[in-house]
């Protein structure tokens, strides 16, 4: 079987080698290669298109409070832009735990989405940010909150033809906290992650998000479970509450597995841990 | 301390220029891959490989019937199975074709069908009258005892009984180069080149495989790509498998295993079930000591009942006990067969001593240092194997970990932090573990403890070492340079260490029980010592030479002891060897001291000699997540003499990461036999943000056995890794943790509830 790999240098050729059916497409390969690898050979994609020379695809910029990031952006790009850095630090935060620097140096942002890995790093901060992603086929576009284009497990909105060009979201007024328990500290899948916005005036909650991931096939957005406590002052016992609600939210989800044991008193203890730690953030000025 | 002598194959590994098996080229190479069973146990049926063979460039499928010799080996593994699977990775056919990866196609649309037998996975079931035979008519291989003394009199003189039951799980080597092999037909002999940890052992399987004499085959070792204990057993059917099929088409083929393939089939530690039960005085006085052990060997016997003993032999730990009692039965299970992995059965028993040790303190409302401590064993102390020792460090050992811990400091410092940050996620712990370990092969070991080399002077005054035991990544070809530059005298960069070629090195046993040191290290003394004489009795000759006078060879000079100024350079007495027509071939054989042990009663001379160490260990736990970091990991090894200072310091720093794995987060996991964690993306060993900081102390207390005073030191290095973690993660959340890996559902579970907010 002959391969075909096809090297685009700009967006138009791209849409155009795209628009002819049965090609993939491949980003840094860092999911693809492995995913194809344990496809029967007959399986196997026969042509490839290879996305690494766009470089409209590798921009990132800020217009007001706008930031736009381009698919191809790399986790290491991401943890070193200064515009990440200075506005919306926790992305570089999030960025630095994922995988090992080969992987960080490959591994793409649009690849990621795409794959839809319930474990995937960036997701949760995606859906926590509002993000919104841009599909372009040959003279079409369209676009889409993440919420929306997460399906489920490797499930998206992408249909045939359509390239994800860009990520873009506002810059929050405050900081964000984000987690990640893996089993070791590189190279390591999320077992949970999660990240968390806390917006106070004094002791009174103002503005909660808050979203975990790897719990449930798309990041589990629990900004709904914390509305109580909008306008009102902070408690354990609302914290205990929101805490439990969040695993009973998997559990209405995904089940209770043989991972349970671990995954819901975890869950648990995130969940009260990015509240914490976040509520700490927030009093900050 | 010795002159720094660089690496000998540091530099064609880091260039990349070193020859792996897989890296070898020949014309007209064909290759080879496995078909292997897909369930747990039964027998084949039929074979069917109209598919396979309809493939292009395909060849042809090998089964047992191809084999001229031993196919069936009783309850050692296979080179292909007759008929009956004991494992899901069983090899039963070989499909040949002109490139690896239509072989490796075709083999996957070979169709087996099967006559499924009961499969047991679980070792007390399989202990069971009515569990399904694996191999004669008991699924227990056999039962090793140590006794020593009376247990029963030790309990009744006991203060406080303590028993708990720790488990083990079987991880495997994970070394980076997975298995490969090449074998060339030649008219008169085969040709094997692939990574042997057990050059001797792999040729002669290969002879038995093609029934011929051991002379007709020949195996020259490629770079080895890592061992710790593995391409042992497992390298001998597959340079049996490649050499079956270059046999049967007179030309080259290769097989080199996937990733996955290497997990498979590769053999493992063997996981323990172990129940102690230990007494002791009020003041910590140990009295009894009872081991009751299950060992789960697997579908083959391979090395397993070598293993348990030396488990039986080391399970009281470096402490004198009076009373000890030990059973320790080896049992097959249809799952994937355990073998020596870096350690060879002291892991899983120091893993369980130590951690039961921490308990019985605890019990005792002791400091778990002070316990060890006055208990230690001493020179002249009664052994549980009932031998007397001597050269026993392991007080030493204890008291340099007191210090370079700074232990009391250390464990204030983490009792206030804990009370500091009570409402926080982290809690601090520290704990320890000691170590005695036998050295070499010991009684168990059968005779087999030996080694030769040559080491020949050449007429430029150069020098080539040739050994029988492999380099595994060890150093051993390093160690051996600095034995003949020591007692030659000269400059390291005179020697090279060849090839290991069976052709030409004599049969000097498995590179195993971190022997390469002792065994082979004799034996390069030997051979040099040799060469000395040599020279010395062509200097002898010389006017200048009175009668039984001394000479010392140093910085390549030999010299008179009493009178210094008579010398003479190296590389002139070198030739005026030479013109007398004498030769310079040195040749050392060494055998271990004989040692005997008594299997019915269960005592005797198990070892001639035990290292001793002892590791100390910090840990952060998250107790909101069951993470655990390892903070600093403080390492005392009595290494006798350091021949080469930073290899010890490699060793240990190897054989501590590799503990950190076995401590929390390797495991192989299997699912009705099959193992279903086939990659390392799923078995996770330790990167290099995981191992923390870890300090190597070397204690240097000379050995009267090793050369130079040297001690092994491969194993002893990653035994009591694990034990010092878990005490550390019990210290830290004050609750036992008893099996391992200790990972993130296991240790979050010893959480106390409540204690998490
Ligand atoms: C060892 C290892 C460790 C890892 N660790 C982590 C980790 O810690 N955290 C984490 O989140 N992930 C991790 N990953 C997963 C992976 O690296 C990331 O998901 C990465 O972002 C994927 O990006 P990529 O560019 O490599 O995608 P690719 O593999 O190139 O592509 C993935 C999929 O997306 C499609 N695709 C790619 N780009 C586009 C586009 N612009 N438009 C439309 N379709 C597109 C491809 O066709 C393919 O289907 C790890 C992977 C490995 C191998």
């Amino acid at each position: 079987m002959n391969q075909v790999w096809i090297q685009c240098e700009d967006k138009n050729s791209l849409l155009t080698a795209i628009a002819e059916p049965g090609r993939v497409m491949i980003a840094g390969g860092t999911d693809l290669l492995i995913n194809v690898r344990r496809l029967a050979p007959a399986d196997k994609p026969a042509q490839m298109v290879d996305l690494s020379l766009v470089e409209e695809l590798k921009n990132i910029h800020l217009e007001g409070n706008m930031l736009t990031i381009g698919s191809m952006v790399t986790y290491t790009q991401l943890m070193t832009d200064p515009l990440i850095r200075k506005h919306l630090p926790v992305l570089a935060e999030a960025a630095s735990q994922v995988g090992s620097p080969q992987i960080r140096n490959r591994g793409t942002l649009g690849g990621s989405l795409v794959n839809a890995s319930p474990a995937a790093d960036m997701a949760p901060l995606w859906i926590l940010l509002k993000a919104q992603v841009k599909l372009e086929s040959f003279g079409k576009e369209r676009i889409l909150l993440v919420e929306d284009f997460l399906l489920g497990h490797q499930k998206t909105m992408l249909a045939p033809g359509e390239v994800m060009t860009e990520i873009r979201c506002l810059i929050p007024k405050k900081s964000v906290i984000y987690q990640k328990i893996g089993r070791r500290n590189a190279a390591a899948i999320a077992r949970l992650n999660g990240c968390c916005l806390l917006d106070r005036q004094e002791d009174t909650v103002k503005e909660i998000r808050l979203v975990i991931g790897a719990a449930t096939p798309t990041p589990l957005d629990l900004q709904k479970d914390c509305s109580g406590w909008i306008d009102k002052p902070w408690t354990i016992e609302r914290l205990d509450e929101v805490a439990s609600q969040a695993m009973r939210r998997v559990e209405e989800i995904s089940g209770r597995r043989a991972s349970a044991t671990w995954k819901f008193p975890a869950i648990e203890n995130l969940v009260r841990r990015l509240l914490l730690d976040a509520w700490a953030e927030g009093g900050k000025q | 301390m010795f002159q720094e002598i660089p690496r000998v194959d540091v530099k064609a590994k880091l260039t990349g220029r070193a020859k792996y098996a897989d890296d070898l080229q020949f014309p007209n190479m064909i290759y080879a891959a496995m078909v292997r069973s897909t369930i747990a146990h039964g027998d084949v049926l039929s074979i069917d490989a109209t598919k396979a063979l309809s493939q292009d460039d395909v060849l042809g499928i090998l089964t047992w019937k191809d084999i001229p010799g031993l196919s069936n080996k009783g309850k050692e593994r296979p080179v292909l199975v007759e008929s009956r699977v004991r494992f899901i990775g069983d090899g039963i056919a070989m499909v040949v074709a002109k490139s690896q990866k239509a072989a490796r196609e075709a083999a996957k649309l070979v169709e087996i069908r099967y006559q499924p037998l009961a499969a047991v996975f679980d070792v007390k079931e399989s202990m069971k009258k009515t569990a399904g035979w694996i191999h004669g008519r008991s699924n227990v291989e056999t039962i090793i005892s140590m006794q020593h003394g009376h247990v029963e009199d030790g309990f009744e003189e006991a203060d406080v009984i303590y028993e708990e039951s720790v488990s083990t799980q079987r991880v495997q080597h994970a070394a980076i180069e997975p298995e490969s092999a090449v074998a060339v037909y030649q008219e008169d002999h085969m040709e094997v080149y692939c990574p042997p940890k057990s050059p001797f052992n792999v040729r002669r399987v290969v002879a038995e495989t093609l029934d011929v004499s051991v002379n007709k085959v020949r195996l020259i070792s490629a770079v080895v790509g890592g061992s710790f204990g593995g391409k042992d057993y497992d390298m001998s059917l597959l340079a049996s498998r490649v050499a079956l099929v270059a046999k049967r088409y007179q030309k080259p083929c290769k097989m080199t295993y996937t990733r996955e393939e290497s997990i498979m089939e590769g053999t493992k530690r063997h996981p323990y079930q172990i129940d102690y039960k230990i007494g002791a005085k009020k003041d910590g006085t140990l009295t009894g000591l009872s081991v009751q052990m299950v060992s789960d060997a697997g579908a083959y016997l391979s090395k397993s009942a070598m293993v348990a003993w030396r488990s039986c032999v080391e399970s009281g730990g470096p402490y004198r006990i009076p009373h000890v009692k030990t059973d320790i039965s080896v049992v097959y299970t249809n799952q994937i067969y355990s073998d020596s992995l870096r350690g060879f059965g002291s892991p899983q028993v120091d893993f369980g001593l130590e951690v039961v040790m921490d308990g019985l303190a605890e019990r005792l409302q002791m400091d778990p240092l002070a316990l060890r401590l006055k208990n230690a064993l001493q020179d002249g102390d009664v052994h549980a194997t009932g031998q007397v020792l001597s050269g026993v460090s392991i007080e030493k050992c204890l008291l340099a970990l007191k210090d370079k811990s700074d232990y009391e400091q250390t464990r204030k410092r983490i009792a206030s932090f804990n009370r500091d940050h009570a409402s926080g996620p982290y809690r601090l712990g520290f704990g320890i573990a000691a170590l005695h370990r036998g050295e070499a092969l010991g009684a168990g070991g059968e005779g087999i403890d030996t080694a030769g080399v040559y080491v020949h002077i050449e007429k430029d005054g150069s020098v080539i070492i040739y050994s029988g035991l492999s380099e595994v990544g060890q150093g051993c070809q390093t160690m051996m340079v600095r034995i003949v530059s020591e007692i030659l005298g000269i400059h390291s960069s005179r020697i090279r260490v060849t090839t290991l070629d069976t052709d030409y090195v004599p049969d000097s046993g498995p590179t195993v029980a971190s022997r390469g040191t002792v065994i082979a290290g004799n034996a390069t003394v030997l051979a040099a010592e040799e060469l000395k004489t040599k020279i010395t009795e062509v200097l002898s000759q010389k006017k200048w030479f009175k009668k039984n006078a001394e000479l010392v060879f140093q910085n390549e000079t030999i010299t008179l002891r009493h009178n210094p100024e008579v010398s003479v350079s190296y590389q002139d007495a070198i030739k005026m060897v030479f013109s007398q027509g004498e030769n310079l071939y040195g040749h050392g054989w060494w055998s271990a001291p004989k040692l005997v042990w008594d299997w019915k009663k269960g005592q005797g001379d198990a070892y001639f000699n035990y290292v001793y160490g002892a590791c100390g260990c910090e840990v952060k736990v998250n107790i909101e997540t069951g993470k655990t970091d390892i903070v600093r990991f403080v390492a005392v090894h009595d290494v006798g003499t350091a021949l080469n200072i930073e290899e010890v310091y490699g060793q240990i720093c190897g054989g501590v990461a590799m503990g950190i794995g076995y401590g929390l987060t390797e495991e192989v996991q299997l699912r009705e036999g099959k193992i279903i964690n086939d990659n390392f993306d799923t078995y996770l060993m330790p990167t290099a943000m995981d191992i923390g900081e870890i300090e190597p102390v070397i204690l240097q207390e000379h050995s009267a056995i090793g050369p130079l005073g040297a001690k092994g030191l491969g194993e002893p290095v990653t035994s009591i890794v694990a034990p010092a973690i878990t005490n550390a993660i019990s210290d830290a959340l004050q609750s036992r943790i008893v099996d391992l890996p200790a990972d993130l559902e296991r240790v979050l579970a010893h959480v106390k509830k409540g204690d998490a907010r």
